[in-house]
């Protein structure tokens, strides 16, 4: 009698911790697709390197005569000084004004090719009047 | 190795295994280069400038000097546009400026075509670093 007790204790303990068990890995298991399918999350860090190691980016300007100013306004912009590192990257210009405000931008790809450092930017997004213009702000990027 | 002990471990290998797959992943990450800046555009000091223009016996204008440039202006190039009525371009060109002592002078020959000295009614001005 004592033993058929004894083992019938065993058995419920058993199926209980099955039971625990199993609950337990089927609620962790749904919350843990739900937070793969709807909050996946990957995270890591890297440098932002310079290719511009020598030099100074300079901007020039092309201007043009225009006869509703009357007078000149910037019509391109080519920057000197280019690192030949900086070979195929995207530079980017904004001139600006009174406040900092935008007046114009561009961009255009660097090519060091025949040991070039420039790069002209023809295809400003306006032209703005040569006056007007305080500032310039160059990016290099890719 | 009794039914409880094997069932204990499946449990845990299966806690684990939620486990890990709940862990947020680690994601290499590269970047591009970026280098960016921004300056002032300086002016050389130009406050206003004057033209003096020599005309031919046909009334054409065959060139136009500058003087009185300030020194900071060296090496830099002057455009100069002749405006006719309503500011209509009639003709211009581009010198680089020099012959500096106590100023800086430039003069231009050249304006793409001919310029008629009566219809010359302004002069504009620009001057972009070298």
């Amino acid at each position: 009698m004592t033993k058929a007790i004894k083992a019938l204790a065993k058995r419920r303990t058993l199926f209980a911790v099955v039971l625990a068990l199993t609950i337990f890995g089927t609620v962790y298991g749904f919350a843990a697709s739900l937070n793969v399918g709807a909050n996946a999350l990957s995270a890591g860090n890297a440098a932002v390197a310079s290719c511009q190691a020598s030099g100074t980016p300079t901007g020039t300007y092309a201007l043009t005569y225009d006869s509703t100013i009357p007078g000149y306004k910037v019509t391109g912009v080519t920057v000197t000084g280019m690192d030949p590192g900086c070979n195929g990257k995207t530079v980017s210009v904004t001139l600006t004004g009174a406040a900092n405000a935008s007046l114009a931008s561009g961009s255009a790809v660097y090519s060091s090719a025949g040991a070039s450092t420039t790069v002209a930017i023809g295809a400003l997004s306006a032209n703005p009047n040569a006056t007007s213009l305080t500032g310039v702000s160059v990016a290099v990027n890719g | 190795m009794s039914i409880l002990g094997k069932t204990l471990g499946s449990g845990l290998a299966v806690a684990a295994t939620f486990a890990a797959t709940a862990a947020a992943a680690t994601l290499a990450v590269g970047s591009t280069s970026l280098s960016a800046g921004s300056t002032s555009v300086p002016a050389c000091g130009i406050s206003s400038l004057t033209a003096t223009r020599t005309v031919d016996n046909s009334g054409n204008v065959t060139r136009v000097s500058v003087a009185g440039i300030p020194t900071a202006c060296s090496g830099e190039t002057l455009s100069v546009t002749l405006a006719g009525a309503a500011n209509a371009s009639l003709g211009g060109g581009s010198a680089t400026i020099g012959g500096c002592a106590a100023t800086c002078s430039a003069s231009l020959a050249s304006f793409g075509g001919t310029v008629s000295a009566a219809s010359v009614t302004k002069y504009s001005f620009g001057v972009t670093g070298a």
